[in-house]
């Protein structure tokens, strides 16, 4: 009985989503008509950027059977990496380079502590945040490392150009890394490995797939992913603030688990979890509208999060 | 019959749509030690594990002096004197021995606090009633500073603090004790007797069942069989109830037949710990070798040890006489090997998953297209087919695997290996808590393996799935290779004698 | 056997040991260290944090943990000055409020946790943020003032025969001693051990899981609004940025404690706080920036659950 319900349940979500978001969009254009315009959508779209990508990351890593908690640190210490070097040298292929081995860097630090070390990966990728934290401030004692629009041009245009002339280039690329990972999880051994890694860890072992790199480039994959996040955000607003992943992991955690993907591990949908962060996003744009400031949005994001996780969960029997 | 403390009639039991107990009964006496006997799977601790509130029931009913009762839990089993000392025990490690003898039962005072004082010295009185077993024992000490022989004794004084205890139960309590601790618990259980216990005993040690048992009852494929005064019986006796099933489904009359020459599979010297020691084995092309013996025997682990599942101490293996070193599981497969694991649920299956993709799981080259990407359109193929192999009942490869019964997920974990190609085979209890009819397509299954040639090495805890598959047996006893024999007119007695331990 | 016996023991020993190397190096550094002053300045810093880990002791002990701490302690420092200063409450009705806060985030929790079988990590991260979300809505991001407020800073700043030592000391050693005789002596308590110990045989012995952990978790959140509440009369005002790393701070001196499913030592727990605050303040007396502290926090931290990891086969 507790099979078929979660399985309707799981086939009942795609529409709940979509109902969710056509009646929330609904709702706000009766409140604001403005909220239907393009530009109103591209702006959603593009301040949704970051945890869009970040998203991209933890449904991954939930669907490997872990949490990454780190990745709004990641986020942050990329942007600010890459801001630095092309403050530096006005170029931007060195910056994004610097920014992508950092994220990889801090992916290879939570893989070995997790996947080698048998460490408890929420608490130790929460730990390693700390740490990244830390960094982060040595470098920019707590202030945004602001880039020069003259000098940084090169680095900048990534995030400011529109593509066509309509649309702005990171939602382009946040598009692309949904459709490259999609086709990454469905068509390669690898990506087809980590849903078996999450499933049942012991019976992969048994039919011979490597468990523990798996479950290590799954870190490595949040954390670049996370690195891309931070150096978009950067280039698009001109400045890579020192901490903007303060809300970024709860978001993009909120945003995949909202779009059904399994705590237990092993089910997931990038497709779903895309929806996942229009829903955490246009619920924050519509708190905007009503003149509600981003503390709302904390509130609203946990409850997300938590009603998320509750809609979930198999009622225990008895 | 007046004197039966508790009776069970008419019980019968299912997993997983599976039935593993039909229609048996039980009745214990008073100041007797009463042996539930069988073989693996035969029904016994299951029917000591309902009596004692460890599983319930599907049918039947319970007598206690006569009365009928309902045993839904251990708690409530307790209360009307029925305790057991399970072969899981349910130790706090980090308890003092004392605390754990009252667990969830503590003395309090009488504003309601835990009363330490009345434990300990309770603990101590209890500890008092096992007599000079309970010597070595410190009530204060931590649990988990303990050996296995001390947590039995734990368990026991669990039951020793109840005011009402009629009837004692212990499953497999020897299996991992010492020589030593094994006479200290038997003068225990005499001691229960003579307070005029009803005490039920099971083990797989027949020699126990004669040092120790007044009476004892045996089963059979979940059916009871009968029950008979110790004193009155031979091992032999007790050997034929436990044996005699029919043999037909198994459809292999000629046993030998299809053996090639050329050896798939020599290992030497195989060695784990405690778990097995110094095994040789040698498996043929199309030759299906049985590997008996009784549960803890060591069969299993070294399988596992074989296939790279487990670690193992020593060992040398050949594979079609090239020497290979095997520590992981994917360097067995490299050689052509695969394992159908005990523990179908847990290992063999992704129940949550697609029945293509755990087909599909052990050979990707299989179903890589251009680009090294993934061909899905292969992969449906490479399902079909492997659907097809053993005739899967499903509704298609995109089921579920956890919606099959067992029987097809058997096929399906069988399917996986065949399909990545292996020449030799291991599996596991393949039939375990499959019904009788899957029970006959896996043998038929592994038959036709064995005709294309392919090396099968078959663990199986019955008896007559060993006499009626394979074409040599080879029996382990408690660690130790027992005896290899050829499957030639031999009966149950001739390859049982090898597994008990004398 | 007798190997796991010393193994606690021989673990107790190096972190006794690695506190006082740590002390011995900050001491001849600074030779204000070890003066009496800033050894009371460690020991009121520790409250907080001492509050916290037994909550994070208690969770770890019946098989979870509490992220959401940090931001009930804040959110509890915030509502008490917030009915002071903005409402008008009398003080201690003020703080009752405080606490109520705490222990019905931390009910809310253990049904959660307990009764709907949600996982423990995310469901008090969710709370954690709301929190957070909460204290923002309030404060705005301000602190509030409560300089006129005497009553208010009597917990925190009232110096007790001129020693330096604060009430708030006091609350820190009896909650020891009353959770140490809460977890001995009361029927809930031992069943902590045994659910987080082993729910198998905590199911056969007839002991309400979900009741432990509602109780676990209720103690959670009413300990770490109490340290919020603590933390604020000792700072004079309700900040809204503290808190953040009271989880993690909790969790590793709980670990460091020796704290894990089925077994806690609040002794340990609170050497661990003290190890923790010791490092902190030696860090700053060496004029270590503040923000190493994450560093050294999340360091400890990985320490800590690597040594407390056991090895897998």
């Amino acid at each position: 009985m507790n099979k078929l319900k979660t399985t309707s349940r799981e086939k009942l979500l795609p529409f709940i989503l979509g109902g969710l978001i056509i009646l929330l969009s609904v709702v706000f254009t009766i409140i604001n008509p403005a909220f239907i315009t393009f530009s109103s959508i591209h702006s959603i779209l593009l301040t949704a950027v970051p945890v869009a990508i970040v998203a991209i990351g933890e449904c991954t890593a939930i669907t490997a059977g872990y949490f990454d908690m780190s990745v709004g640190l990641i986020a942050s210490l990329a942007g600010v990496f890459a801001a630095k070097v092309v403050n530096a040298t006005g170029e931007a292929v060195p910056a994004v380079i610097v920014g992508l081995c950092i994220g990889l860097l801090a992916g290879v630090v939570n893989g070995c502590l997790v996947s080698f070390l048998h460490m408890n990966a929420f608490i130790t990728t929460y730990a390693m945040q700390l740490v990244y934290r830390g960094i982060v401030y040595i470098i920019t004692e707590g202030m945004p490392v602001k880039m020069v629009a003259e000098t940084c041009k090169k680095y900048l245009v990534i995030g400011q150009a529109k593509a066509f002339g309509v649309i702005q280039i990171p939602i382009i690329v946040m598009l692309c890394l949904y459709v490259l990972v999609w086709l990454f999880l469905r068509y390669r051994k690898l990506g087809r490995s980590i849903y078996l890694v999450g499933s049942n860890a012991a019976c992969a072992h048994i039919s011979g797939i490597n468990v523990r790199m798996v479950q290590f480039f799954v870190f490595l994959l949040t954390g670049t992913l996370a690195s891309i996040a931070g150096m978009l955000y950067g280039s698009r607003v001109g400045t890579a603030p020192a901490f903007m992943g303060e809300t970024l992991c709860l978001e993009g955690i909120a945003s995949s688990i909202v779009g059904g993907t399994s705590m237990s591990g092993g089910k997931s949908n990038l497709a779903l979890t895309f929806l996942g962060v229009l829903v955490v996003y246009i619920v924050k744009q519509g708190l905007v509208m009503v003149g509600l400031d981003d503390a709302y949005q904390y509130v609203a994001t946990g409850l997300i999060l938590f009603l998320g996780v509750l809609f979930q969960i198999e009622r225990k029997k008895n | 019959m007046s004197n039966v403390i508790l009776r069970a009639e008419h019980i019968s039991k299912s997993f997983y749509g599976n039935k593993v107990l039909d229609n048996v009964e039980l009745s214990l006496e008073p100041g007797k030690v009463h042996a539930l006997c069988g073989e693996n799977g035969a029904g016994k601790s299951t029917v000591l594990k309902i009596i004692t509130g460890l599983y319930t029931k599907d049918e039947g009913e319970i007598y206690l002096e006569g009365k009928q009762i309902e045993v839904p839990n251990v708690d409530v089993a307790k209360k009307y004197g029925i305790h057991v000392v399970p072969q899981e025990m349910q130790m706090l490690p980090e308890l003092s021995v004392a605390e754990n003898i009252f667990l969830g039962n503590l003395p309090r005072t009488k504003s309601g606090l835990v009363d330490w004082k009345t434990i300990y010295s309770k603990a101590n009185e209890v500890k008092a009633m096992l007599g000079k077993a309970g010597d070595k024992i410190d009530i204060r000490q931590k649990a988990g500073e303990l050996g296995m022989g001390a947590w039995q004794l734990i368990e026991i004084m669990r039951a020793f603090t109840s005011d009402n205890i009629k009837v004692i139960a212990f499953d497999e309590p020897t299996s991992s004790l010492s020589d030593n601790e094994v006479e200290v618990l038997f003068d225990l259980i005499r001691g229960l007797r003579a307070k005029g216990l009803a005490v039920v005993y099971v083990s797989h040690r027949l020699k126990e069942i004669f040092q120790l048992c007044d009476q004892v009852s045996v089963f059979r494929d979940g059916h009871y069989i009968g029950t008979r005064e110790v004193s009155e019986i031979q091992t032999s006796d007790l050997i034929a109830m436990m044996i005699g099933r029919d043999l037909n489904m198994f459809g292999d009359a000629n046993p030998g037949a299809d053996v090639q020459a050329e050896v798939a599979l020599k290992a030497s010297n195989y060695s784990h710990g405690r778990f097995y020691q110094n095994i040789n084995i040698e498996v043929h092309k199309g030759e299906i070798l049985g590997m008996y013996g009784l549960v803890g025997a060591g069969r299993t682990e070294f399988v596992r040890g074989l296939f790279g599942a487990d670690p193992k101490d020593s060992g040398e293996l050949e594979i079609f006489g090239k020497k290979v070193n095997i520590k992981i599981p994917r360097d067995a497969i490299k050689e052509g090997i695969g394992l159908v694991t005990e523990d179908r649920r847990g290992e063999g299956l992704m129940l949550i998953q697609a029945i293509k993709w755990n087909l599909s799981m052990t050979n990707f080259p299989a179903i890589t297209g251009g680009l090294g990407m993934l061909d899905l359109k292969k992969e449906k193929e490479y399902a079909a087919k492997g659907m097809d192999i053993f005739s899967v009942k499903a509704t298609g490869i995109d089921q579920v695997a956890g919606g099959l019964s067992g029987g097809n997920q058997q096929k399906v974990v069988l399917a996986k290996w065949v399909l990545a190609d292996c020449q030799i085979l291991i599996v596991d209890e393949p039939t375990r808590g499959i019904d009788v009819g899957a029970k006959a397509e896996v043998y038929a299954a592994l038959h036709d393996l064995a005709k294309q040639g392919k090396a099968i090495i078959m663990v199986s805890s019955e008896l007559p799935e060993i006499l009626g598959v394979s074409d040599r047996i080879v029996v382990m006893c408690e660690g130790r290779q027992t005896a290899v024999l050829d499957n030639k007119n031999l009966t149950e007695e001739d390859v049982i004698q090898y597994a008990f331990s004398k | 056997m007798t190997k796991k016996l010393s193994r606690d023991a021989r673990q107790n020993i190096v972190i006794l040991s690695v506190l006082v190397v740590a002390i011995i190096i900050f001491s001849v550094i600074s030779p204000y260290f070890l003066k009496w002053d800033n050894i009371v300045a460690i020991l009121i810093a520790a409250v907080p944090l001492g509050l916290v880990a037994i909550s994070e002791s208690t969770c770890l002990m019946i098989g979870g943990f509490d992220m959401s701490v940090g931001y009930v302690a804040c959110f509890s420092g915030i509502i008490w000055t917030t009915l002071i200063a903005s409402s008008g409450w009398p003080t201690y009705a003020a703080l009752a409020v405080a606490l109520l806060f705490g222990l019905a985030s931390g009910i809310l929790a253990g049904l959660s946790v307990g009764a709907l079988n949600m996982p423990p990590w995310m469901t008090t991260f969710a709370l954690m943020n709301i929190w957070q979300g909460c204290v923002l809505i309030v404060t705005k991001g301000e602190a509030v003032r409560m300089t006129k407020f005497k009553a208010f800073k009597v917990l925190g700043q009232y110096d007790m025969l001129k020693t330096g030592v604060t009430p708030m000391v006091l609350i820190l050693v009896l909650a020891y001693v009353i959770m140490y005789l809460v977890y001995k002596f009361t029927k809930l308590g031992r069943e902590l051990y045994v659910i987080g110990g082993n729910p198998e045989a905590a199911k056969n012995a007839g002991i309400n899981i979900v009741r432990g952990k509602i109780f676990a978790f209720a103690l959670s959140g009413f300990l770490a609004a109490l340290a919020g509440a603590l933390f604020a009369s000792r700072s004079g005002s309700g900040q809204p940025k503290v808190g953040g790393m009271y989880a993690m701070q909790g969790i590793a001196a709980a670990t460091i404690g020796g704290s894990k499913a089925g077994k806690t030592n609040l002794a340990m727990t609170f050497v661990g706080a003290v190890f923790i605050m010791t490092v902190q303040n030696g860090l700053n007396m060496i004029q270590v920036p503040a923000f190493y502290q994450y560093i050294t926090t999340g360091v400890i931290l990985v320490l800590a659950i690597l040594v407390q990891t056991e090895k897998k086969k």
